[in-house]
């Protein structure tokens, strides 16, 4: 339809298809990881320091909790892309805010990994 | 792409009337962003527990006082809509259920399920307070 330079910029073709199916795989995969969190987290969210302490350092555990933190904040960062990519029609203001997004999503997912290594060893 | 234009929208939000469909469509989207603002607050949780019993004192507390427990209530209805809606995304991705019909019942369905997965987890997390799991 245009054809002024700001629509020819970014990436070829092909790329809304892999958001697309990588956000289904994450949700998939987030659908099991998800209820295994619950099921984990329920009996934990509320008990004193020690017994939370013991409950993540079981490796089952802690599996699912990582592979929740690592699929969880990227499929949110995909979402939220489409959000953004929805609601703010300023190309510049919106590819800032897609950056804070994923970033952001990044931090909270290594600072969440971390927390959990920190606490098994 | 448009950049600020001037030029008026016809009226959309104001005069189509709100259904099932269309609601669960943005309630699908704002579950999301609220999940992934509740994803926040469980690694801050995460990191308190690692940081020591002092730090996790403070995160216990805030978990437990009544503010804290509507937003780990909030949040888990609504990972179980998102999760549910979700699935029915998925189903249409397939070409399926792509009739009036299974849109509204499945809307429905999945209203009562999320209602209900949230009563029990909500149950479940009383029951281990009051008994230390080993």
């Amino acid at each position: 339809m245009s054809s002024k330079k700001s629509n020819t910029i970014g990436k070829s073709s092909g790329h809304g298809a892999k958001h697309w199916w990588h956000q289904r795989v994450t949700a998939v995969g987030l659908a099991a990881l998800g209820l295994a969190l619950i099921y984990c987290l329920v009996s934990t969210l509320g008990q004193p320091y020690e017994v939370a302490v013991e409950r993540l350092k079981d490796p089952g555990v802690v599996s699912v909790v990582a592979l929740f933190i690592l699929f969880m904040f990227y499929h949110a960062a995909l979402g939220l892309q489409v959000v953004i990519e929805d609601y703010v029609s300023t190309t510049s203001t919106r590819t800032v805010m897609i950056l804070i997004v994923q970033l952001l999503c990044l931090l909270l997912a290594v600072t969440g990994t971390v927390s959990l290594i920190s606490i098994m060893v | 792409m448009k950049m600020q234009s001037s030029r008026p929208l016809s009226p959309h939000l104001q005069v189509y009337k709100p259904q099932i469909t269309s609601m669960m469509s943005i309630f699908h989207r704002i579950t999301g962003v609220i999940l992934a603002g509740g994803a926040v607050l469980l690694i801050l949780w995460l990191l308190a527990l690692a940081r020591g019993p002092e730090a996790y004192a403070i995160a216990q507390g805030i978990v437990t006082c009544w503010v804290g427990q509507v937003v780990v209530f909030g949040w888990t209805f609504c990972f179980f809509y998102h999760l549910l809606n979700g699935l029915r995304h998925m189903v249409w991705d397939t070409g399926r259920g792509l009739s009036i019909g299974f849109a509204t019942k499945s809307a429905y369905a999945i209203l009562v399920l999320a209602i209900a997965a949230t009563a029990a987890v909500s149950y479940c997390a009383t029951q281990s307070w009051s008994a230390v799991v080993s």
